[in-house]
């Protein structure tokens, strides 16, 4: 096992070396001159001469590369060009707020959807299924944009219940957590239930039946712990992608995540921010479909032994 | 194999992470029950980003400066009606052309309560001059040869040139001898102390005892960031949020002045949308070819159904809230077949058939308003004959194409006009990028003169009369089409008094606002 999961976080580091590569060479293609950003355009040709060489952006792109490189070995991403704050601590502050929120609605979408997934598989045809059914493709249907002002609508406005938007009241996740939530769980309600039917229809099920096991036991132990192979990998991938930043939810709901943070870098064109965003998105996929792979093999011991 | 989480009914292990779980959930219920009350007789502002700095030295966005000008206090400041007042000075006196002597206010004290002498004002200018990183407020100050400070209350500046628009830019905030990076603990001597900053969420700031003007009514304010739009004017009209200020997209005025615990305030900008031509074309070199695309768009329709009455129409960069604004510059009306003369006239007849008489490429950004508007234009030019294509590009391909000259028109918006000074940057005849904006080859020789001497002019009078001449020149060559002006608006919830938009969009009526209680009952 222990060599298994060595041998795939090796297979990781060029994964990790060519998004800094690309991240590095998109950011220095994209037309848009930093220092005209930090100084404004009304600036001396002369302090913009200085400025940039202060920042290192006259020397060539290869030095600057090679310097990118050095400074992520000790964690320096580079300064942001709006806030003058360090990339990585930038990053990192934000960090907390996007953890929170992903855990929040992965729980969320995870506590809804096993349940009810495994429930329409178990009652296949029957109202429960078909309410299920209904409940996965509203879920799907209704973007984050849309469902997230609803529900500020609702529970904040007309009921006054919960805080229309931010972070400072910890009722606050809850509004944004049930809009990040509810399209994940829509989509794993379906995934469980076809994962679970798949999988009732195995030999061992034919046989815990004739056991004389409990349709409870024969669903709820033995088919779903069999089923939930694909659905621990969806799940995995969702949760890197909650990780990297739900940004149109972030911005809804004014939750201060990574997710904010970028799009907020690329609105005022902020690019050494963009490249850290788009650095910390690429080592979430990285890093959960390690998780994903790691949690294979503990599900499925083939899996290790074969490779 | 080891046990799932989901394998029931649960066993040994299996129970302690299902409670694990049990736990975390309850943790986070639980919490959601707390609630954070609001400071009493506090004004919560509802921006969409918050501010990049708290130094009033590297200060460049709207909101890092509305928040600078209430935490640090300027040499001068500008009134609601963009008039220059002194604040921290009680007086910027020119000797000479190139020397201005400042006296200081006497038991000024900044908020950590050190009293602010001149060694401060030489620190600040100094380290705007020559600190590292470089300020972007450099190149307001002009050409300084040497900042001196003979006694605690006097200022002594020289400069090796001339350069009128000096005393109008010591706005910017006094900082502390010897303040290092203030962008995250600010000290200032405005009328508001800093409290705390969360990046993305919040900055909070609160009556300063010791401030040398009067004192705020208010005891604190907070900057609250509330990105999406919608959801701030949702939190406004929920009253957690009491004033949102510009940008409010026009098709929400309606709803807005519905709403029976909101008013929305208006005032004319400083902000003036324009198109740009480049003068090197074939076609637009022409001054009629620029006339006759001025007459042949209606901005009346424009700014009713498009813009839904959020800006007043202007012959002039220089907008009418400013003091050097060119009043009864001619109107360009909307007179197609006025249009049409001056095209055959320049000697591009109709060809008829629906064929244009030439064919322009406009470029704009992916702003949507700004792609609607494009696509108007292109059917006012085409109704007198002109083909007009629309090219639109991601900003920083947009922006750099405008610097190298590589376009026939485009549309921007210049932001933040103050003194008339810039307009040399953008229309002197030496002020191609990179050093300056005159992206369209603009060369005037009377225009150039007249922008040097209104540079070294220190008299009020004889500045209006200057840049008035180069309004008038200007609205007749049509270098650019000015559009229109912004109009400001404020939405307001109406326990607050005495809030005043100005043109600047500077928020420092707060120093004066109220807060009535809610509902006859104190907060």
């Amino acid at each position: 096992m222990r060599r298994y999961l060595l041998k795939r976080v090796f297979g990781l580091i060029p994964t990790v070396f060519g998004v800094v590569t690309l991240v590095f060479l998109m950011i220095h293609l994209i037309p848009g001159d930093p220092v005209e950003i930090m100084l404004g355009e009304t600036a001396m040709a002369a302090q913009k001469q200085a400025m940039r060489a202060e920042l290192g952006l006259d020397r060539p792109v290869s030095e600057q590369y090679l310097r990118y490189l050095s400074g992520l070995f000790s964690g320096d991403l580079g300064k942001s060009i709006k806030t003058r704050e360090p990339v990585f601590s930038e990053i990192v502050s934000r960090w907390p707020a996007t953890f929170e929120l992903a855990l929040f609605a992965l729980l969320l979408a995870w506590g809804v959807s096993i349940p009810l997934g495994a429930l329409a598989a178990a009652r296949r045809g029957t109202l429960v299924d078909k309410g299920s059914l209904f409940v996965s493709l509203v879920g799907v249907a209704m973007p984050n944009f849309w469902l997230g002002p609803l529900l500020i609508i609702v529970f904040s406005i007309w009921l006054g219940w919960l805080p229309v938007s931010g972070r400072e009241e910890a009722a606050g996740i809850i509004l944004p957590g049930i809009t990040l939530g509810a399209g994940m769980a829509a989509f794993l309600i379906r995934l469980t239930r076809s994962s679970v039917l798949e999988a009732a229809s195995e030999e061992y099920i034919m046989a815990a039946r004739a056991r004389g096991l409990p349709e409870w036991k024969v669903y709820g132990k033995h088919a779903l712990a069999n089923a939930l192979l694909p659905v621990v990998t969806v799940m995995g991938l969702q949760f890197g992608a909650l990780l990297s930043g739900a940004v149109i939810t972030e911005t809804v709901f004014s939750w201060p995540g990574v997710g904010r943070l970028m799009i907020e870098a690329i609105e005022s064109r902020d690019y050494p921010v963009v490249q850290g965003c788009v650095l910390n998105i690429a080592l979430c996929y990285v890093a959960v479909n390690f998780l994903v792979d790691a949690a294979y093999a503990l599900l499925d011991p083939r899996i290790r032994l074969e490779r | 194999m080891p046990d799932s989480l989901f394998v029931f009914p649960p066993r040994g292990g299996t129970i302690i992470r299902m409670r694990l779980w049990a736990i975390i959930v309850a943790a986070v219920l639980s919490a959601a029950c707390s609630r954070v009350p609001l400071p009493p007789d506090t004004v919560v502002i509802g921006v969409e980003t918050g501010p990049a700095t708290l130094d009033p030295r590297f200060a460049a966005d709207a909101v890092s400066v509305n928040a600078c000008s209430l935490i640090h206090a300027g040499l001068m400041r500008r009134d609601e009606n963009m008039a220059l007042r002194p604040y921290l000075a009680e007086s910027v006196e020119r000797k000479d052309p190139v020397t201005y002597v400042i006296r200081l206010r006497a038991a000024v004290r900044f908020h950590d309560d050190r009293e602010l002498t001149s060694a401060d004002v030489r620190y600040t200018l100094e380290s705007i001059l020559n600190g590292v990183p470089s300020s972007p407020l450099k190149g307001q100050l002009g050409d300084v040869a040497s900042v001196e400070n003979p006694d605690p209350l006097t200022v002594v500046v020289k400069l090796k040139t001339p350069f009128a628009p000096f005393a109008g830019n010591l706005t910017f905030g006094i900082v502390p001898t010897g303040s290092g990076d203030l962008s995250r603990n600010p000290v200032g001597a405005g009328p508001f102390r800093f409290v705390s900053y969360e990046r993305g969420q919040r900055l909070e700031l609160t009556r300063s005892p010791v401030f040398f003007g009067e004192k705020p009514k208010l005891a604190g304010v907070i900057f609250k960031v509330v990105p999406d739009e919608t959801v701030r004017l949702l939190e406004l009209e929920n009253g957690n949020v009491h004033i949102v200020t510009s940008p409010i997209t026009p098709a929400v005025l309606p709803w807005l002045e519905k709403q029976k615990n909101i008013t929305a305030l208006k005032r004319a900008g400083s902000n003036v949308s324009y198109i740009g031509f480049n003068l090197r074309d074939r076609y637009l070199k022409d001054a009629r070819v620029r006339r006759a695309i001025a007459h042949a768009i209606d901005r009346n329709a424009i700014i009713t159904h498009l813009l839904k009455g959020q800006a007043l129409k202007t012959e002039t960069l220089v907008a009418s809230a400013n003091p050097f604004h060119a009043a009864g510059l001619a109107e360009r009306r909307y007179d197609p077949a006025e249009s049409k003369r001056l095209l055959d006239e320049a000697g591009y007849s109709d060809p008829g058939n629906g064929v244009p008489r030439f064919t322009l490429v406009y470029k704009t950004s992916k702003n949507p308003t700004r792609q609607k508007i494009a696509e108007i234009f292109a059917q006012y030019l085409r109704a007198v004959g002109i083909g007009m294509e629309i090219k639109s590009f991601e900003w920083g391909t947009f922006f750099a194409d405008i610097k190298s000259g590589n376009f026939q028109m485009y549309s921007l918006t210049w932001v933040g006009m103050v003194d008339p000074d810039i307009l040399r940057f953008i229309f002197h005849s030496t002020s191609a990028p990179p050093d300056g904006a005159n992206r369209g080859g603009y060369e005037n020789h009377r225009v150039d003169e007249l922008l040097d001497a209104g540079r070294g002019q220190a008299d009020a009078d004889r500045r209006k009369e200057i840049y008035g001449e180069v309004q008038a020149i200007l609205s007749e060559e049509l270098p650019y089409i000015t559009l229109w002006t912004s109009v400001n608006v404020a939405a307001v919830n109406r326990r607050v008094k005495g809030f005043v938009v100005y043109p600047d969009e500077s928020l420092d009526s707060l120093a004066r606002v109220t807060l009535s209680p809610e509902n006859g009952r104190g907060e």
